[in-house]
């Protein structure tokens, strides 16, 4: 339970760094593998908001194209992967 | 007249106004949080920018100290370096000289009406103020600056960002207590006037990564290499990259990118609009 605990800190941060530092695509990449190894990733959405928040205007764009695109594909995310988790461990099982 | 009352099972008292409060308090709670990420985002965004970029100036920091540390292990490594930035040098000073060829070119074709001002305006590495790139593309995944302005300057949202060259890149957003966001012309879902050098007017879609695309007629030879400038202004703002003609199609597709490296940018020019 405390390795688990301290495995997901140690993730958090190595996720805020991504967000920081690292290109957005392998922050992305970054999501979904901890989506993947922790239940309830719920740091996901968080970091769909701050990257929002950091990176994203407000801009009269049409489309998909938005100010709350980071959140949106966040929540996704969060919402799609702890199914797929569910169907892969059922698979390998 | 007969009344019929529902059954008072204790079933029923899920539905009793004890039990809704937490549910009335969530949905509250979740209308809440909605109604200020929407209304509050500007604050938001502007103090999290704030927060956040002592972290980014640490790094700053910490790339231009371990510069000369990895240097002094690795001439080769310094050599390589030093060639990369003299050759990035050239090619901005080789700009400029094609941004001052269209200044004139224009000036020979509209000398009445183009004043001092003008002039002025259009030399953008010697005007405005200098701002500090502390975050970018392709960190950034919405093809924006996150800038570190100098709060003492008269910065407005609104006013044109350029990189060494004169190349315009975009405009400034967000700007609060000497933070600012710029958003680039080639952001996805931007559209701008622009007018292909010897061509003729276009419109400019942005697809982020510093990428554009524009359709022109078929039967018109567009160069590659030409160069892209933002209506009314004497700014590059791309370079025709490869045109591409669909079967049956009646127009051909321009894609265009930006001369130069978001990635290698460490400073830009804040420019006022007017």
């Amino acid at each position: 339970m405390g390795s688990n605990h301290t495995s997901r800190l140690a993730a958090d941060g190595v996720f805020l760094v991504c967000i920081l530092f690292v290109p957005w695509w392998l922050t992305l990449l970054f999501a979904l593998f901890f989506s993947f190894a922790f239940p309830a990733y719920v740091e996901v959405v968080f970091a769909g908001v701050a990257m929002d928040l950091l990176y994203n205007v407000p801009r009269a764009t049409p489309g998909l194209h938005n100010e709350w695109l980071g959140t949106e594909i966040a929540l996704l995310i969060f919402i799609i992967v702890p199914y797929l988790r569910k169907r892969i461990t059922s698979i390998t099982l | 007249m007969t009344i019929f009352l529902r059954d008072s099972s204790p079933r029923r008292i899920i539905g009793s106004r004890d039990s809704r409060r937490p549910r009335l308090a969530f949905a509250l709670g979740v209308i809440g949080v909605v109604a200020f990420l929407f209304f509050g985002r500007y604050f938001l965004s502007t103090s999290f920018v704030a927060l956040v970029s002592p972290l980014w100036t640490l790094e700053r920091a910490v790339q231009e100290m371990l510069a000369p540390l990895t240097a002094s292990w690795a001439n080769a490594v310094e050599l390589q370096r030093e060639n990369t930035r003299l050759l990035g040098e050239l090619r901005d000073k080789n700009l400029e000289i094609q941004r001052l060829a269209l200044i004139i070119d224009d000036y020979e074709e509209i000398s009445g009406l183009f004043t001092e001002k003008d002039l002025i305006y259009s030399n953008s590495d010697s005007t405005g103020h200098l701002a500090a790139i502390l975050a970018r593309p392709p960190v950034s995944p919405f093809d924006t600056l996150v800038l570190s302005i100098d709060e003492t300057s008269k910065a407005r949202e609104g006013d044109l960002v350029y990189a060494p060259g004169g190349i315009l890149l975009g405009e400034l957003e967000d700007l609060s207590g000497g933070r600012s966001k710029a958003v680039l012309y080639s952001a996805p879902g931007e559209v701008h006037n622009a007018f292909i050098k010897g061509v003729g007017p276009i419109e400019l879609r942005g697809q982020g990564g510093g990428n554009f695309e524009t359709t022109f007629p078929k039967n018109t030879d567009v160069p590659q290499g030409a160069l892209i400038t933002l209506e009314g202004r004497d700014s590059i703002l791309a370079k025709v990259g490869t045109t591409t003609v669909a079967e049956g199609d009646s127009f051909q597709k321009i894609y265009a990118a930006l001369p130069i490296s978001i990635q290698s940018l460490q400073w830009v020019r804040i420019i006022p609009r007017d």
